[in-house]
Formats: structure tokens, C-alpha cells, sequence
């Protein structure tokens, strides 16, 4: 339809062009025939009358040419000329035309690829109405360093009665239930809403309803909606699922609605299900349970900086109102597309700007080729002018040919992009915002075109410019004789080079970093032996154990049937998998600290007898855990050394006194073991003090699930199913969580460095073989210009070594100037990068100086090539050319 | 024969809205009219007119349809928009100050400088 709209328009205006050209000449050759009869009655001859009048008139073609000018017509016109030409021109050079075409298809297609992640992730405005007014509240305390605490009920009323900023404010809670009845136990994730929190999102069921407000009490909230993915692999996607009741923890709930499928965000909307936030009486009054996070709407017009002063107004009333439940506690804004954002963001911009720079250096080739071309173009140039094309019309000849190139470029860079695309989307990593929605969408088209103009635009104006500023005379006169280039064209030549090689080495510098930060990762040394290792999670669904008792036994049986599995070394068990990056935190009081002052925090845990011996962590004083360490018996911890080192100054803590109970009067312990440090966390980071209980020696009954570790003989995923036979022999309902190997759980939390390294490594390369391809082609083209002055010099006396010196060190010049800038421009920016590294500095000595060194030897081997050519210049032949 | 001057570039256009505020003509009757308004004083190439005249429409200060002439033929004619009118009021005024100014500092002696 629309081509069909286009080809209308085209004809009508073709139509039209030709009746404004009869229209013209009509009314220009009525004008000669006036003046004929005019003159004609004046008594002079017809045919002298004619004559006359014809002259009189002046240059009929040109004054139409003028006359087509001045309305406009004639711009089309000529630009279809210009692109027939240019068509023609690149037609007749194929190889530079590929040469120019793939260098910008590559520059172009890389960072086409790049931005679609960008955009994705970051751009693409969050799936909800007017998401700018969307806010994350969270809690912040003087006691507890997280920065995502939740709020307490009777807080979240007070907020919601005193605020003036907010349209609405949904508290919610995570949920978690073990699905039964449907095949093989499942454990699902979901969040407790209340029915505020669909409007605020904009959420509307596909299929059935949201929650009514007589569902919203307890005791009636037993209604469940489904996740479009879970009700497809639950139900099969079929609608009538709606009204049925499933079983989860045991108790029955009804399916009411179906949610249409939601972007990965790892946010409340894409979970497995949402159930009614239906609080309690005591949780409503319970003012110092802080644990509720809380999404909420700005009026129009509020800023998050009106929002936080009213916040931090109430919170300080509260304070003052509730000392024992609120002191030390105040509230916390964040926008909420920041805070889905917040991690990807700089690593995806330096990503994003590394590209960028690749696509400058490609446009510097392709702006160089496009200059030696412009000089062997210069005698048809000259001749165009000659026959009266004016300096504009020969720019913006030359200007069509670098854009016809660019957008061809651009083009072949979009195939490029699509296939990236993919490419980085398996390589991203899995916590990267909306990477399952990863596409190339019209925003992604415009950033592609408006880069393939920009770069055609760079490319090709200043060599335009600069072709058309000769003389005609001499241009014409030449003969295109090779008398050593102007001196212009040589300095743009050398000055393009010096960019090209200072960006690549800006690149190559950031990407060296990156590859030596990933391997310093790699070698740290996490502190137990990840291979042969399976873990997994134990969910207890809710009201499994009644007392804290049955559920240790459970736990006892399910070990001890673990590691009776064939295939089975060691199995032991935790309350927090290793690398899940999950972890407990807890108050502790030593008695190395004055009494009576406030507890510190420490990383707290739970752990099974030989559960460091399962890992391999060693023991680096003390013992470990027994089957003695029980409820009958005094308690006991294994701290780290790290907690050795906080908290008794590194001395021994085993036999020191320790508590980890929060209130009036602490129950005290004894340190019986010290282990040694894990990076079981995150691998950048300083280990953080721990401490672990005996499993054994739990009181509270949310015992929740438990984590098991497997030491195998074989691959430990081969070994799984017979681990499982024995679980399930335990208990048939027992869901099996998060299975892993630990060697796969530790890939996991490097992928993110590993990403960064290896697109970094992928840009500086394109980047380094641009730049080399570039002085590579300044050299041979200017020894190409030289060969008559080599043969001069050649004739001269002077031998092949001091030519083959002289071309080397023109290309070493370049080098150094452009390495020169190269690294003061590193020195600036590579700081920007510093939360990507580790342990290496961002202006690492050994990086620059090694990267530096290999950047100009590769630079002046490139330029061997041309320089053996130079030397081979027979002074004869050379000078005979002339 | 009167001497005849080099047309001033730029003044053309002057001219032409000079001519057509008087009526509307068409190409040849303009060339007549600033022959005759210039009392043939002005030399102008006549094919230069009529880029003038394209140009003056596209800017709208000139409007342009076609007629049947005193002679039967289908002819062009122009004439003076009120933006056209607005420009030749200014146009005028400015010549004139500058006509003026050229004017006195020429008939200015070297002692009274």
C-alpha cells in the first residue's frame, strides 16, 4: 500500500516537472517572439529582427537552468544526478568500495548490536503507566547495613495517613510455597499483593480476575494467580485452569486469574504467582517487625526530592513517637527504574562507548581512503570544474558517494547486529534487565541510520572539502603526475592515523585491564574445592514440622540417605547454599567487646558436622562440629578468619566467648573452631567475617529448608538422580531445588566479568587491526607517492637500508604521537572503569607500558611491508615514470 | 541614445516590483516597463528577468497566473502580493536613505572634511 502511495506521488510529480518545463519555455520563447515583432515594426528584417532579439535575450539554457534553480526543482533533480553518478563512480572502484563498505559494516554493525542491549536494558521506558512516578520506600537503619530493608505495617499507615506526595502506596510481601499434586513437587516464588499493586503496575489479567476486597482479610485469601509461564507448563495454557484449586503447603487455593506474560525485570511483576496481602491483627500493630517493602505512585509534579524530605519528616516523628521500635530507623526513595537498573548500567555504557570508539576508528580508515581517492580523483575534479560545476556541487557530489557508502554500510551492519544480537544474548549476563526481550525494535533502526549518516557525514566531508578546494588549472594541468601530495592531504592522512592509533590503544589498554582483572578472579582462591561438588536446595513448605525437633530428624535422614547414594564421598548440609549469594546476617556480641555495648554484625550461618570437610574448607584451628553439639548441650560456633581477625585482632578464637542472640539477656556460646577463609560470596570481595551453629543446636521452629552439598566420585550431575532416589525415599514430597554443580554455580558468578572482558577483548582487537590496517595503508600509499623521490634519493647514493629507515620511521613517528595521546586519553578515561576491575589499578604501570610497547612494534611492522616495496624502488624505472 | 549603466546587483528585484505595482504585466510588458520607467537608462541582460521573477513568486511577494493576452496568447502574468506591496514600500525607502546618503558624501568637499 504504501510503495503504491509512493509511486503515485513519484508520477505526479514527474507529470508536473514536465508541465513547468512547457510552462517555461513558453513563456520564455514568447518573450523572444515579442521582442521579434517588436523590432520587426520597428522596420528592421525578420531575420535580423530574430537575431537581435536572441541576443538581447542572453543564454536561453542557462537563464532556464536559473529559472529551474530558483523554485527548487532543480535540487531533486541534480541530487538524482548525483546519485546516478556516485552509483556509477563506486560501480567502477569495487575493491575500495567493499574495502570502505565492510570496514563501516563492521564499525556500524557493532555498535547497532551493542545499543539494542542498551536500549533493551536500559532505554526501553519500564512496562508500566508513567514509570518516572513509580518509587521503591525502603527502610534504612543505624544498626542493620542493608540497603534493602523493608518497612514495619503501623509505619507503612503512618506514611500513608501523613504523606502529601503519593498516589498510592502498595505494600507487598515475597512468597514462597511448594506445589503438589502436579507431577513432581515444585517450588514456586511469588509475592503477596494487595489489590492497589495491579493498578499501580498497570497489570490486568489475561484470563479471570484480580482479587476482591473480601479477599484481602485472612482467612479468605485463599485465591492464586497465575504466571502466564507457570500456568503453561502447570495447565498447558488452557483457560478453563481458571476456577480450579490447587494444593500448595498442603492447603488449597483457588486459581482466579491468569497474567498475561511480563518483562524479566526480577521485580514483583515476573514471578510464578500472586496471592492477597492479607496481614493479620498482631502483624498490623506489630510496629518493630521492619520487613515489608513497599512500591509507591508520586502525584504528578512531585519530584523523589519532595517525597524524601516528607519521609524523612515522618520518620523522624516516629522516632521520636515509638523510640523502642523506630530509633535509628528512617526511610529510603529510589526511583524505580534505577533501582532495576542500578548494576547493568556502567558496565553497558563503557560497553557502549568502547564500540563507539571502534566506530571511529573505522571511520578514519574509511575518511583516509576516501582522502587518497579524492587526490587520484583530483583531474577529474578539475575538469568537472572546469565545466562549470560550482565548489558546492563537487561537495556534495563527493558528500552523496560517502553517504550512499555509509548507508550501504549501515545496512550490512544491520544483518551484522542481528546476528550479534543473538550472540550477546546468550553471552550477557542472566541477571542483565529484560534480557529475554533483547531485540532490534525502531529505536534500535533510527540509532542505526542516524550512525551510518553521522559516520558518512565524518568520513567523507573534510576529504570532500578539501577535493574541491584545488586549483583547477593545476589540477588539470598535472596530468595527475605524482609530485608528492599536497601538503594538506598529507597532514589530514597522518593526523587520521594518530587518532586511529591513539583510540586503539585507548581500547586495547581497557581491554588488557579487564582480561587481567578477570584473571586475577579466577586465580583467587575461594577457599574450598568447587570441583565434584553438587548443591541443592530443601524447601520445608509451611506446617511440614511442628517442632523444631522432627524437623532436625528430618534433616538427619535425609543426610545420612544422601550419603549412603552411590557414587556418594561426603555430603553435609547448611542453611545458606554456598555462591547462591544469599546470606544470613546477624547481631553478635564477644567477649573481647566492653559489656554493655552495642552488638556488632557479622555474616551468620548454619552448618551440618562435616560440612567444611564436604567443601574442603580447612580448618585452621579448633574442631569441627559432632553429632554431640546439640539442644542438650552448651553452644557452640565456628567463626572464619576474617571474624578471627575483626573481632580478636587475629589472635585464636577458639575457647573465646561468643553470642548471637539479639535482647535483654544473650544466651552465651564458646568459639570451638576456626576455619579459614571463603570467597563464597562474591569473589571481589574482602571476605567478610562469619560465623556458624551447629544445624543441631536450632531453637526457633521457621526452620524453611536446607541446603545440601554433595561431594562425588564422578561429574556430579551424573550422580544426581541417585541423590534424589535416596531424598525421595525419605519423603516422596520433598521438592529438590536449585540444583547445581559448584563449578557451574561459580561460572554463573563470573559471567558478568566475564562478559565485560570478553566484548572489551573483542573491541580492542577490532579497534587494534583497524588501526594497524589504517597506518598500513598511509605508509604504502605514501611510498606509492614517494617512489619518484626514492628514486631520486636511490640515484643519489643513497642505499636500500637508509630508504627502508626512512619509511620505518615515518610510520614509527606516527605511532608514537598517536601513543602518546593514547595514553594521556587512557589516564582519563579508564578511571570511569574502575568498578569493573579487580585488583588491578586503573592505570595499571605493567598494562600501559606492555600494551604501549606491543602497540607501536605491531604499528611499525605493518609498515615493513611497504617499506620493502620502497626499497625495492628502482631509481631508473622511478624516474622514468615521471 | 541616453548613456546606459550596468544594473546594480540585487536591484532587479527593486525593480521588477516597481514595474508590477502598476498592474500586472507579464514578462515582456515588464522588460517594457522598466525600459520605459528607466527611461532606458538601465542595461539589462532579458533573459535575466525571468529567474528574478521565478524567484520573487517562490518568496510570495509576486503572484502568477495565466491569461489570454491583447494579442490572444496564452501569457503568464504577474502581479504584487501585499507582502510584495510591504517589501516595495521598503525597499523604496531604503534605496532612497542610501541614494541619499552615496549623494551627499559625494558632493562633499575636501575642506569641509
Amino acid at each position: 500500500m504504501k510503495a503504491l502511495a509512493l509511486l503515485r506521488s513519484f508520477a505526479s510529480s514527474q507529470i508536473h516537472r514536465s508541465r513547468f518545463e512547457d510552462d517555461m519555455d513558453q513563456e520564455l520563447r514568447s518573450h523572444i517572439q515579442d521582442r521579434t515583432s517588436d523590432l520587426v515594426r520597428s522596420g528592421i528584417p525578420r531575420a535580423e529582427a530574430e537575431r537581435r532579439a536572441r541576443l538581447d535575450f542572453g543564454g536561453y539554457q542557462k537563464f532556464k537552468e536559473q529559472c529551474r534553480e530558483s523554485v527548487g526543482a532543480h535540487f531533486i533533480e541534480s541530487l538524482a544526478q548525483d546519485v546516478r553518478y556516485a552509483l556509477r563512480m563506486l560501480r567502477k572502484y569495487p575493491g575500495f568500495t567493499t574495502v570502505a563498505i565492510l570496514t563501516l559494516a563492521l564499525g556500524i554493525g557493532a555498535n547497532t548490536a551493542m545499543f539494542s542491549v542498551v536500549n533493551t536494558s536500559l532505554l526501553r521506558p519500564l512496562p508500566f503507566p508513567n514509570s518516572s512516578q513509580l518509587v521503591d520506600v525502603w527502610a534504612r537503619s543505624a544498626v542493620f547495613d542493608f540497603p534493602h530493608l523493608g518497612l514495619s505495617l503501623p509505619d507503612i499507615a503512618d506514611i500513608r495517613d501523613q504523606n502529601n506526595v503519593f498516589s498510592e502506596i502498595a505494600p507487598y510481601r515475597f512468597s514462597g510455597f511448594t506445589l503438589t499434586g502436579h507431577g513432581a513437587p515444585r517450588r514456586l516464588d511469588g509475592v503477596e499483593v494487595p489489590i492497589s499493586l495491579f493498578g499501580v503496575l498497570g497489570m490486568r489479567p489475561r484470563y479471570g480476575r484480580t482479587f476482591t476486597a473480601a479477599e484481602m482479610q485472612p482467612g479468605q485469601d485463599r485465591e492464586i494467580i497465575l504466571s502466564s509461564d507457570l500456568w503453561r507448563e502447570q495447565f498447558g495454557g488452557d483457560p478453563r485452569a481458571v476456577g480450579i484449586t490447587i494444593i500448595l503447603d498442603g492447603k488449597p487455593y483457588t486459581i482466579v486469574g491468569v497474567m498475561p506474560p511480563q518483562q524479566h525485570l526480577d521485580f514483583v511483576t515476573d514471578v510464578d504467582y500472586w496471592i492477597p496481602f492479607a496481614p493479620t491483627k498482631e502483624q498490623l500493630a506489630d510496629r518493630s517487625s521492619h520487613g515489608i517493602p513497599v512500591i509507591a505512585r508520586l502525584k504528578p509534579g512531585r519530584t523523589i526530592q519532595q517525597a524524601q524530605a516528607e519521609l524523612d519528616a515522618i520518620a523522624a516523628r516516629l522516632q521520636k513517637a515509638y523510640p523502642d521500635a523506630d530509633k535509628g530507623w528512617s526511610f529510603r526513595l529510589a526511583s524505580l527504574e534505577n533501582d532495576v537498573v542500578s548494576d547493568s548500567r556502567t558496565p553497558l555504557l563503557i560497553l557502549l562507548a568502547a564500540v563507539g570508539f571502534v566506530l571511529l576508528i573505522a571511520c578514519a580508515n574509511v575518511g583516509n581512503l576516501f582522502l587518497s581517492r579524492g587526490w587520484s580523483r583530483r583531474r577529474e575534479l578539475g575538469i568537472r570544474s572546469a565545466l562549470g560545476a560550482t565548489r558546492s556541487r563537487i561537495v556534495r557530489q563527493l558528500l552523496v558517494e560517502g553517504l550512499i557508502v555509509a548507508l550501504v554500510g549501515g545496512l550490512f551492519g544491520l544483518l551484522i547486529a542481528a546476528w550479534g544480537v543473538q550472540g550477546l544474548g546468550s553471552l550477557l549476563p542472566p541477571d542483565t534487565p529484560r534480557i529475554k526481550d533483547l531485540s532490534i525494535d525502531t529505536t534500535v533502526l533510527w540509532f542505526t541510520f542516524a550512525a551510518s549518516i553521522l559516520a558518512g557525514l565524518l568520513f567523507s566531508l573534510v576529504p570532500a572539502t578539501l577535493a574541491s578546494k584545488q586549483n583547477v588549472n593545476s589540477a588539470v594541468k598535472e596530468g595527475g603526475a605524482q609530485t608528492g601530495a599536497g601538503a594538506q592531504h598529507v597532514f589530514l592522512r597522518q593526523s587520521l592515523v594518530v587518532g586511529e592509533v591513539a583510540l586503539a590503544l585507548l581500547l586495547v589498554i581497557g581491554a588488557t585491564l579487564a582480561l587481567r582483572s578477570f584473571a586475577k578472579l579466577l586465580a583467587v582462591n575461594i577457599g574450598f574445592r568447587s570441583d565434584h561438588l553438587l548443591t541443592m536446595y530443601l524447601d520445608f513448605p509451611s506446617g511440614k514440622f511442628t517442632k523444631t525437633d522432627q524437623a532436625l530428624s528430618y534433616i538427619h535422614e535425609i543426610v545420612a540417605a544422601v550419603r549412603s547414594a552411590p557414587g556418594v564421598q561426603d555430603a553435609s548440609a547448611s542453611g545458606y547454599s554456598p555462591l547462591s549469594g544469599i546470606k544470613g546476617e546477624t547481631t553478635i556480641h564477644t567477649d573481647a567487646m566492653p559489656p554493655n555495648s552495642p552488638p556488632a554484625m557479622s555474616q551468620g550461618d548454619t552448618a551440618f558436622p562435616d560440612y567444611f570437610k564436604t567443601l574442603g574448607v580447612s580448618l585452621v584451628a579448633g574442631r569441627d562440629f559432632a553429632e554431640t553439639d546439640n539442644t542438650n548441650s552448651p553452644e557452640v560456633y565456628i567463626v572464619n578468619q576474617a571474624f578471627a581477625k575483626a573481632f580478636f585482632a587475629g589472635a585464636n578464637p577458639v575457647g573465646r566467648r561468643l553470642s548471637n542472640q539479639y535482647g535483654k539477656n544473650p544466651k552465651w556460646g564458646q568459639i570451638v573452631g576456626e576455619i579459614a577463609d571463603t570467597r563464597d560470596d562474591a569473589a571481589e570481595a574482602a571476605p567478610a567475617p562469619e560465623l556458624f551453629a551447629p544445624v543441631d543446636q536450632i531453637k526457633d521452629s521457621g526452620l524453611t529448608g536446607i541446603s545440601l552439598v554433595v561431594r562425588t566420585n564422578a561429574d556430579p550431575l551424573s550422580t544426581l538422580s541417585a541423590v534424589e532416589d535416596r531424598i525421595w525415599s525419605v519423603d516422596k514430597a520433598q521438592p529438590v531445588e536449585n540444583v547445581a554443580s559448584m563449578d557451574q554455580l561459580l561460572s554463573k558468578s563470573h559471567s558478568a566479568p566475564r562478559f565485560q572482558t570478553f566484548l572489551l577483548g573483542v573491541f580492542g582487537g577490532l579497534g587494534l587491526l583497524l588501526a594497524i590496517v589504517g597506518i598500513y595503508g598511509v605508509i604504502s600509499y605514501s611510498v606509492a607517492q614517494r617512489t619518484h623521490e626514492i628514486g631520486i634519493r636511490m640515484a643519489l647514493g643513497a642505499n636500500p637500508t637508509q630508504v627502508l629507515r626512512l619509511v620505518l620511521a615515518q610510520g614509527l613517528n606516527l605511532a608514537l604521537i598517536g601513543s602518546a595521546i593514547g595514553i594521556l586519553a587512557s589516564f582519563a578515561l579508564t578511571r570511569l572503569m574502575a568498578s569493573l576491575l579487580f585488583g588491578v589499578s586503573t592505570t595499571d604501570p605493567l598494562t600501559f607500558v606492555s600494551v604501549t610497547a606491543v602497540l607501536i612494534a605491531v604499528a611499525v611492522a605493518a609498515c615493513y611491508i611497504p617499506a620493502r616495496r620502497a626499497m625495492r624502488v628502482d631509481p631508473v624505472s622511478a624516474l622514468r615514470c615521471e | 541614445m541616453p548613456e546606459r549603466a550596468q544594473i546594480l546587483p540585487g536591484t532587479l528585484d527593486l525593480l521588477i516590483l516597481k514595474a508590477v505595482s502598476l498592474g500586472p504585466l507579464y514578462g515582456y510588458g515588464i522588460l517594457l516597463r522598466i525600459e520605459q520607467i528607466s527611461r532606458g537608462a538601465l542595461l539589462i541582460e532579458q533573459g535575466a528577468l525571468y529567474p528574478a521573477l521565478f524567484r520573487l513568486v517562490r518568496q510570495g511577494l509576486l503572484k502568477a497566473h495565466w491569461d489570454t493576452s491583447e494579442n490572444n496568447r496564452r501569457t503568464k502574468f504577474y502581479e504584487l502580493t501585499s507582502a510584495g506591496r510591504k517589501r516595495l514600500h521598503q525597499e523604496e525607502a531604503d534605496w532612497n536613505r542610501l541614494v541619499a546618503a552615496i549623494a551627499s558624501a559625494l558632493k562633499a568637499h575636501p575642506e569641509e572634511s
